[in-house]
């Protein structure tokens, strides 16, 4: 059974669609890619399955059961947006038990969850810091820390990346794929990068415009691309290889060889 | 009821202590105000709503000129305000001198009775400045500024709350201003003063606006600045308004409730013509 | 910019919009603790306290309880505008714009009209003296303290609390522990404006109170263009004194919260 499905999710808002009938699941343990241009309703997607907004149709499930009705602290779905939301006047330390001080660990439980999160993503000596102190890379860090000290039955993370310099960007996506695989973590991931979408994904779903394109395991994706034009066209020219490798690159159109 | 039809409600049932104490008072106010000035006073056997109470406004001299006085002391204390105000915030956001800031927060704070009694200690007769002047070895002989009918004391006053007001509501759009806009336009040769006038001002256009309809608003109506600095004749429209409604002859609330309907239709009327501007504000930028 | 790209006009101007701004202060230390100050006198006359001690003695319970009740209709604002304002701040823009506009209205409308239209409801609803005047405060303060709040708000977002209550938050805890810190100093401006706005009533308290319900404003009042300066001046010092310790416990951050470095809304 999925860990998360969505079910012909519709959402509507000032008289404009911003979803119409996506439908995708989120495999337990895997991590999932929902990959998109901007202003194609991911980010919007991300609030129905938190339940920060309320969809007009369609419905939301974890292991089976709809969430619909549940209120958004009830239903093991946590999302990391991009903008951090680490509470400003709490330390890291102080972020990340909250979440274990709402489900009334006790002081040793937490001391422990702590510290064994803390060695996990390298930021022990941070902990005691502010997050204003912190670097960018830094406060992604924590926040998915925080997230993960809820324990969600699914962890959403939008545009992880966003705003990181290309070596961060490959240290923090690196430490995100083995964290994942470690843990057994179900995750959804939202990006706009292609590049992101086919390292990390175990599946991959493209929205445009509100509508669901495709969402196949990573795979099978590019047999299934010419069968959806939109799709072809974001990802542009790519070509597969028998070792399972791939690669983007314009300059196969013009000269019919592979130039990496 | 389902999570999601609470939610839709909650809203409502959040908002409803305070649209409530702003509904119902306004609404009881106004319908009271415009009833009594339409002459309906049951406690005095006056069940017939006529406008004779209205009419007879407009060719009552002591409400003309009370009206004409009235709207000179606000449009010139409004205007001075915001000049004068513009300019001081240009001067805050540009010297950063927090002391400054301070001081001008100071009048902010004040009451209107309050500020009454420093303008009145200041500028009366043999006040402060009178005794500046003296000490500086010269003669006073200006005149009382304090009740007199140009009503400049009531000016004063107005201008002592009003300018620092929008001082420090413009100076922080000024410095955002100055930060982003002022090199560039230093850069495409312009002068400070241009550089004020065209490029920093037109930022705090809404805040001008939105501050000048308050003032004007409270300066048109106001009772306290002009029943203690004013002159006994003219009086301005809330002192009439206090003044008629309260007469001997009973009959004469009509016309108090008259006056003070008159001076609701301003407020209103101004609130909609700003809002107006403020639109066209917002559509051009 | 700072003081040494500023011209040496604009500097003068500066002062002197400062000097005028302070002339009046002045003048109010001046008269303050100088008994008279004679046409022909060059220099004040000798300096007294009689007129603080009058205060004291006459009028500083009435002082201590109009403070006190400005406290309260400034709470009691703030209590109805913090949930009127995440209320709007959830809804369409055009019903938001026609509900802000109800609940500005008291902002622009006089008074002296309010005050002299509601007293007869207020009467046949049996709400006299200190209700009325209560309620009404309440009214004129709205506006002020529903703005700074809802700005807070429209600035700052309200992503924190949502992000809190994904975490696994109810609604209260997410409130007092995530919310509350991050927008304290907005609520504290809140709360000074509404103080103010309620400390300065004259009319409303005139018109419509009872004896119980004279306050700070209405003391001064006969005071303003009275012969004695002193008096004046020493209850118009105290006046701005007492409002003025409002405005320091309002502006206190704890030092903890300063070293931060974080951002508060509000701020």
């Amino acid at each position: 059974m999925p860990a998360l499905e969505i079910r012909d999710l519709s959402y509507s808002a000032g008289g404009r669609a911003i979803l119409k009938d996506v439908s995708m699941t989120v495999p337990d343990g895997a991590l999932t890619v929902l990959c998109g241009p901007s202003g194609a309703g991911k980010t919007t997607l991300l609030r129905v399955l938190t339940g920060e907004v309320d969809p007009s149709g369609g419905d939301v499930l974890v292991d089976g059961v709809s969430v619909l009705d549940v209120p958004m602290r009830k239903r093991g779905i946590v999302l990391v947006d991009q903008q951090d939301r680490l509470f400003p006047h709490m330390t890291v330390r102080e972020n990340v038990a909250f979440p274990m001080k709402i489900r009334r660990l006790s002081r040793a439980e937490r001391a422990e969850r702590l510290e064994s999160l803390a060695r996990r993503f390298h930021l022990e000596s941070q902990m005691d810091l502010y997050p204003s102190q912190l670097s960018g890379g830094q406060r992604k860090l924590a926040a998915i820390m925080r997230a993960l000290a809820a324990e969600p039955q699914a962890l959403l993370l939008d545009e992880p990346f966003n705003g990181m310099d290309n070596p961060l960007h490959m240290e923090i996506r690196a430490f995100l794929s083995s964290l994942q695989r470690e843990q057994h973590l179900t995750v959804l991931l939202v990006t706009h990068s292609k590049e992101d979408a086919f390292t990390l994904g175990d599946r991959i779903g493209f929205l445009f415009g509100g509508e669901m394109r495709l969402c196949r395991a990573r795979g099978d994706v590019l047999s299934h691309i010419s069968s959806v034009p939109d799709v072809e066209h974001f990802l542009g020219p790519v070509r597969a290889f028998p070792d399972g490798s791939w690669v983007f690159s314009d300059k196969l159109m013009q000269d019919g060889d592979v130039i990496v | 009821m389902t999570r999601r039809r609470l939610k839709k409600l909650l809203p409502c049932i959040m908002a409803f202590p305070a649209l409530a104490l702003a509904a119902s008072i306004t609404l009881g106010s106004v319908i009271n105000t415009f009833s009594e000035g339409l002459g309906y006073l049951p406690e005095l056997h006056m069940e017939e709503l006529t406008l004779q109470h209205f009419l007879s406004l407009f060719s009552d001299a002591a409400f003309q000129r009370s009206l004409w006085w009235s709207l000179r002391i606000a449009a010139v204390s409004t205007f001075l305000s915001v000049v004068l105000g513009a300019a001081l915030a240009w001067l805050l956001a540009a010297s950063g001198w927090r002391c400054a800031a301070r001081i001008a927060r100071l009048p902010v704070i004040l009451s209107y009775m309050a500020a009454a009694v420093l303008i009145y200690n200041t500028f009366s007769r043999y006040g402060l400045v009178y005794h500046i002047v003296r000490l500086a070895g010269l003669e006073w002989s200006g005149p009382d500024i304090v009740f007199s009918s140009s009503g400049t004391a009531v000016i004063l006053l107005y201008l002592f709350k009003g300018a620092p007001y929008i001082a420090l509501s413009l100076a922080p759009i000024f410095a955002r201003a100055m930060r982003d806009l002022r090199a560039a336009a230093w850069n495409l040769g312009a002068g400070r003063m241009s550089t004020f006038l065209h490029v920093i001002a037109p930022s705090g256009r809404r805040t001008m606006l939105t501050g000048a309809l308050v003032l004007f608003n409270f300066d048109l109506t106001a009772y306290e600045g002009f029943s203690y600095l004013g002159p006994a004749r003219p009086t301005a429209l809330g002192v009439l308004a206090l003044q008629t409604y309260q007469k001997a002859d009973l009959r004469a609330r009509a016309d108090g409730m008259a006056i003070s309907a008159v001076m609701i239709v301003f407020a209103l009327l101004s609130a909609v013509l700003f809002s107006r501007a403020l639109r066209r504000e917002a559509g051009r930028a | 910019m700072n003081r040494r790209s500023m011209s040496l006009p604009e500097k003068l101007l500066l002062l002197l919009f400062a000097a005028a701004l302070l002339l009046p202060l002045i003048s109010l230390f001046l008269f303050s603790f100088f008994g008279s100050w004679g046409k022909n006198s060059l220099l004040p006359g000798s300096p007294t306290l009689s007129g603080f001690r009058t205060f004291f003695a006459r009028d500083f319970g009435t002082a201590i309880r109009s403070t006190a009740f400005s406290l309260l209709v400034s709470l009691a604002t703030l209590i109805i505008s913090v949930p009127a304002a995440r209320a709007l701040l959830s809804l369409r823009a055009s019903t938001r714009h026609r509900l802000e506009t109800v609940l500005y209205l008291p902002m622009l409308l006089p008074p002296v009209s309010v005050s002299m239209g509601i007293h007869k409801v207020f009467l046949r609803m049996g709400l006299t003296g200190t209700g009325a005047v209560f309620l009404l405060h309440m009214y004129f303060a709205l506006p002020y303290v529903f703005s700074l709040v809802f700005s807070c708000y429209a600035s700052w977002g309200m992503e924190h609390e949502t992000a809190a209550r994904n975490l696994g938050a109810r609604f209260f805890p997410a409130f007092f522990r995530v919310h509350l810190p991050i927008y304290a100093q907005g609520y504290k401006n809140a709360f000074f404006m509404g103080f103010l706005i309620s400390y300065s009533q004259y009319f409303v308290n005139f018109y419509l109170g009872s004896w119980r319900d004279v306050n700070f404003a209405m003391i001064l009042a006969p005071l303003i263009s009275g012969s004695n300066r002193n008096i004046a001046s020493v209850y118009t010092l105290m006046y701005l004194l007492l409002g003025s310790l409002v405005l320091l416990v309002c502006s206190f951050e704890r030092k903890k919260g300063q070293k931060r470095g974080g951002t508060h809304a509000g701020t």
